[in-house]
């Protein structure tokens, strides 16, 4: 009898244990991950076909300052967000590099700003927008000219905003920022107020750069826990890639939870030298790739960008550590910084000089023409940075 | 008394090897005074404004916007900057003009560029090679900097010297 209670309960542990797995698997399927400690060697050659170098025209109007923070490329322009170490402005190149407009109106006058946080194309109204204050927002139309400044009636402070159809826009809210709470807010494009709040998903941190991106209807939105959540639907927020950084991130994640908000930026700080943790600051997804750009710590307070493409069809990330750029003859490079993409092509931005050695490798680059070469080889400290465009 | 006088001569010694902010500040002037002499000027006073790789960023925007709602101070404006790239210190001045801007590399300052300092104002005296009335503005309060503003252009244009 006793061997039969037994033999009952080991029978019930095996099927419960196996419904367990089972659901565990579904939900594993349901989540891809992106493995940024992969080490899966391969050559920029076989990952792209297309690959164009655009140096971006140096002169007295156009300085590239300490580094580039948004591309969005429209009707055969670049625009930039360009920050220095005070401001930041906005630079126009058209897609040779040749320089065509900046908006740079530091002030407190009429149609100036004193801060500049993000920008975005509106495709309906054909506009650059400039997000300059939490809820204020500056237009100018595709030449640089000043349209109008438009101040939202309800208070918000935003990182981030996403032009996501002719009606809505989506901004990110860090979680020391108002409305507090929330982590997302639907607003309308035209009053900019607020039309929706989303606090589903908690924000540990302040986040990065570029944590929203939306394509082909689908809105992709990357959480401080290293989760990118669907939110094509903004109520429902549904998790679909993990982004796996490693035992010790993981560790530190959770460990993060129980740390004060204001004690979080230092232990933050500490984590990131000591740890060798990484910093996600953009992603983007297109026809092939999910793209990940992150900062990560190469010796005390000396980060440097990488990044990570995870191809969605054969579901690999390659890190570009890892990656051969034999394009220009070389073993990967540092510190580049994959900061745009749109439908089927991503932009690095390359600020690196060459050392002797490593010129005379390019110059015997079959991937590249003379005039490329003589581009590269020729590059001073002080030019601005070169745009490589993948596709 | 021969114990009084090596101890009063090691605490001195060791007060001066410890302060180094003085040091610094005694560093960076000498630098700057070598670079605007360099200049050959005419025989004036002229307000400089001296910003560094590393520095508040939001002390030297609220300055770029003091200076570009000044027309005075536009117009006798020298910026003096130390970058560890020339692009960097141009991207910064580009959105104001003023009368002059010098570029010092860090690669030939690096002692000076490890050593933290805030972005100050000051008048050089090209008769006496010398830098007067140094003022750090406070990025909280503009009013400072539109008074010392106010107090310089009344100092060089009347041509007296500055205590």
């Amino acid at each position: 009898m006793k061997q039969t209670i037994y033999n009952y309960c080991y029978a019930l542990f095996f099927i419960c244990a196996c419904f367990g797995c089972e659901e565990k698997n579904e939900e594993n399927n349901a989540v891809k991950v992106i493995d940024i400690q992969s080490s899966v060697t391969a050559n920029i050659s076989d990952l792209f076909q297309e690959f164009k170098w655009v140096q971006l025209e140096t002169n007295d109007s156009c300085f590239v300052g300490l580094f580039i923070e948004k591309i969005e490329c429209y009707k055969d322009k670049i625009f930039l967000l360009n920050a220095h170490q005070s401001h930041s402005n906005i630079l126009c190149f058209d897609m040779d590099g040749n320089f065509l407009f900046k908006i740079d109106r530091l002030g407190n006058g009429p149609g100036e700003y004193t801060y500049l946080g993000d920008f975005f194309i509106d495709k309906t109204q054909e506009c650059i927008v400039l997000q300059t204050l939490g809820n204020e927002f500056m237009q100018f139309d595709l030449e640089g000219n000043f349209i109008k400044k438009v101040r939202a009636n309800d208070e918000y402070n935003t990182r981030q905003v996403l032009y996501l159809n002719d009606s809505i826009l989506i901004a990110c809210v860090d979680p020391i920022s108002f409305p507090y709470g929330y982590s997302l807010l639907e607003l309308d494009r035209k009053t900019f107020n607020i039309r929706n709040k989303s606090s589903h998903i908690k924000l540990l941190f302040n986040t990065g750069r570029s944590i929203l991106h939306t394509f082909n209807n689908q809105t992709l939105y990357y959480s401080t826990k290293d989760t990118i959540y669907d939110i094509s639907n903004f109520n429902q927020e549904k998790p679909i890639y993990y982004i796996d950084c490693g035992q010790k991130q993981k560790q530190f994640k959770k460990s993060l939870q129980n740390i004060p908000q204001e004690k979080m930026p230092k232990a933050l700080s500490a984590a990131f030298n000591e740890k060798n943790l990484v910093y996600i600051s953009y992603i983007f997804n297109n026809t092939s790739w999910i793209t990940l750009s992150f900062l990560k710590c190469k010796n005390k307070n000396n980060a440097i960008y990488e990044f990570a493409l995870y191809d969605k069809k054969k579901e690999q990330t390659y890190v570009s550590e890892y990656i051969n750029f034999d394009i220009l003859n070389l073993p990967s490079l540092s510190n580049l910084a994959l900061i745009g993409n749109d439908n089927d092509r991503l932009f690095i931005v390359m600020d690196q000089e060459f050392s002797k050695d490593e010129i005379a490798k390019i110059k015997k680059s079959k991937y590249l023409n003379e005039k490329e070469k003589r581009m590269l080889s020729e590059r001073n400290f002080s030019d601005n940075p070169v745009l490589l465009i993948l596709k | 008394m021969i114990r009084i006088f090596f101890i009063s001569a090691f605490v001195i010694c060791f007060c001066c090897c410890s302060n180094p902010k003085e040091k610094t500040t005694e560093n960076i002037e000498t630098r700057i005074i070598q670079e605007l002499d360099q200049l050959n000027l005419d025989n004036q006073k002229y307000p400089i404004w001296f910003i560094s790789e590393g520095m508040c960023s939001e002390c030297i925007t609220k300055e770029l916007i003091n200076i570009k709602e000044n027309e005075w101070v536009n117009k006798q404006l020298i910026v003096l900057g130390i970058f560890s790239n020339k692009r960097h210190f141009h991207s910064i001045i580009n959105s104001i003009h003023v009368y002059k801007t010098i570029y010092i590399d860090t690669e030939t300052s690096k002692e000076l560029i490890n050593q933290r300092s805030s972005p100050f104002y000051a008048i050089y005296d090209a008769e006496k090679s010398i830098l007067l009335n140094r003022m750090n503005p406070d990025p909280c309060n503009a009013q400072k900097t539109i008074e010392y503003y106010e107090n310089i252009k009344k100092t060089i244009g009347d041509g007296d010297s500055i205590p």
